[in-house]
């Protein structure tokens, strides 16, 4: 039985997009990334978008997140009715409040330490000092490393790194956590604890987990598996996740 | 004869130096108030001469050395300290000394007379007295108002301006130049985090108070850093004789300037922090 904090009942609509279309300008030519894309995520799934490198698997989540503006479709997020009718501050405030984000690089100022890089963002979000250090220490205990919080980042192997940026995402609960390509810089073993972070994050809290990747070894730990290539959806499979699933290359 | 035959001839090298001429009576206003009994009295002895330390080597004279001055021998009889002449080497004398050296015209008429009160309170009211009376013929002044025009004059009519304000709009124009780029560096060096924060919905405006917030951090790093360096040259200046004098007033200022350099170093960076896009991470 699990009693920890869950966002809307698992199975509800987190995010849904439709018809989104996205073009880049290269040289004189428009090139379409998206070509109408429909796409939705719900609370408590852990999404997996797969596909080879430019079929628009990132423009997807950017458009989705509220980082990058699509030319044409809506996205309804939460309890917001199409998210890019919002300024940009909305925006921000948005993805402040409900959105977390990791990264493929792990992206942490080499000069905090792991405590003070999950602080800084909730002291944005408005926690004081104390109830942000609380918040940071919990979420850091929680990725297992309770026993490095005053490490700065040289000192962490690169599976750490990726923990304390999913502390960093996690700190804040989100209702909605992307994921992009959370395991490509890590090996098997430290991807294994990445993937089963974010698992739990599904599973424990209710976040509508939405990852990116091309690895193929992950679609085991997914509720659902959507492929997308050449800007369009081709198929949408659910699954029944194996929570104790092992990465290949794992000895 | 030149300068150059005469040194061929073999005789002393030759420098041209100031004169402050004092009355030795003892009780003399002209006396600065640091001269001790003994360097008085021994000024009083005629021919004898006092050169501030900074001097020494450039007039190649030790203490109670003999020196010529205008054709006639000298006695080195006191080493001052606290009077140092970046212009050109200072000597002091008395001024019976001056005249026995043939060199005092006898013309007391039109020359600065100082003179003392019997209550120094009264100075005020009383220059203000001696003004009215003059109608413009003489000028008046106390003791603090002949210290501010000479260092008014220092400033205003010195080299000593030139190189002040050159130093001053050099300061800032590197200072600016160097804060301003180390900021900018270190905002590059650290977009992406920048752009992660971004992505986690920390707006584009608290990223500009981190930035702006940061220099002022530097600008006090840099205050920091100046207050020691400054004390280590004045320890250096008082080794070579030079007393500096920092008045808290004005420590102050350059203290505040220097914070607002960097912080006017900071304003300019924030352009940079437009690079922190977050969808540039999702590639």
């Amino acid at each position: 039985m699990i009693h920890t904090k869950t966002h809307g009942k698992h199975g509800d609509y987190a995010i849904e997009a439709t018809g989104l279309i996205k073009r880049f300008k290269s040289g004189r030519a428009f090139v379409e990334v998206l070509k109408g894309v429909d796409f939705d995520a719900r609370h408590g799934d852990l999404t997996m978008v797969m596909g080879p490198s430019g079929s628009g698997k990132s423009t997807l989540i950017a458009a989705l997140s509220g980082l990058l503006k699509p030319e044409e479709g809506r996205v309804d997020a939460l309890d917001v009715d199409d998210l890019w009718k919002l300024s940009t501050g909305r925006i921000d405030r948005f993805r402040l409040e409900n959105c977390g984000f990791i990264f493929q690089g792990f992206n942490l100022f080499p000069s905090l330490t792991a405590l003070q890089q999950v602080e800084t963002v909730l002291k944005f979000q408005g926690l004081s000092s104390g109830q942000a250090k609380k918040r940071a220490t919990t979420a850091l205990e929680e990725v297992g490393l309770g026993h490095r919080l005053h490490q700065r980042p040289a000192a962490l192997s690169g599976g750490e790194k990726q923990r304390v940026a999913i502390a960093r995402a996690l700190a804040k609960d989100p209702k909605i956590l992307f994921a992009d390509e959370p395991t490509s810089a890590l090996d098997g073993e430290n991807g294994q604890v990445v993937i089963k972070l974010l698992r739990r994050a599904a599973t424990e809290h209710g976040a509508a987990v939405i990852c990116v990747t091309h690895d193929p070894r992950l679609e085991a730990w997914a509720d659902r598996v959507i492929h997308i290539e050449d800007g369009k959806i081709l198929d949408d499979q659910r699954r029944n996740p194996d929570p104790d699933a092992v990465l290949a290359s794992h000895h | 004869m030149s300068q150059a035959e005469r040194a061929r001839q073999g005789a002393p090298k030759s420098r041209q130096v100031m004169v402050n001429v004092i009355d030795t009576q003892p009780g003399s206003v002209t006396i600065p108030t640091d001269y001790s009994d003994e360097l008085v009295a021994a000024l009083r002895q005629p021919f004898t001469i006092a050169v501030d330390e900074t001097a020494l080597g450039t007039l190649g004279v030790k203490l109670g050395d003999r020196a010529i001055y205008a054709g006639q021998t000298v006695t080195v009889v006191g080493v001052l300290r606290g009077y140092p002449n970046m212009m050109q080497p200072t000597i002091v004398m008395s001024r019976d000394s001056l005249r026995m050296l043939g060199q005092s015209w006898g013309n007391t008429m039109g020359g600065p007379l100082m003179i003392k009160l019997r209550d120094p309170a009264k100075a005020t009211v009383v220059a203000a007295q001696l003004n009215e009376m003059g109608k413009g013929q003489w000028r008046a002044w106390t003791r603090q108002e002949l210290a501010d025009a000479n260092a008014k004059s220092m400033f205003e009519e010195g080299i000593l301006v030139i190189i002040i304000g050159g130093c001053v709009v050099l300061g800032i124009i590197i200072g600016v130049a160097i804060t301003w780029q180390t900021l900018r560096g270190a905002i590059m060096a650290n977009i992406k985090e920048f752009a992660s924060l971004r992505a986690l919905g920390v707006g584009m405006g608290s990223l500009r108070r981190i930035v702006v917030e940061l220099s002022f951090w530097v600008g006090l790093v840099g205050v920091a850093a100046a207050v020691l360096l400054t004390w280590l040259l004045s320890l250096l200046a008082r080794m070579g004789g030079v007393i500096i004098a920092l008045p808290f007033s004005l420590l102050l200022v350059v203290g505040v300037g220097l914070v607002l350099i960097a912080m006017g170093s900071g304003l300019l960076s924030l352009g940079v922090l437009k690079k922190s896009q977050p969808a540039d991470l999702l590639r």
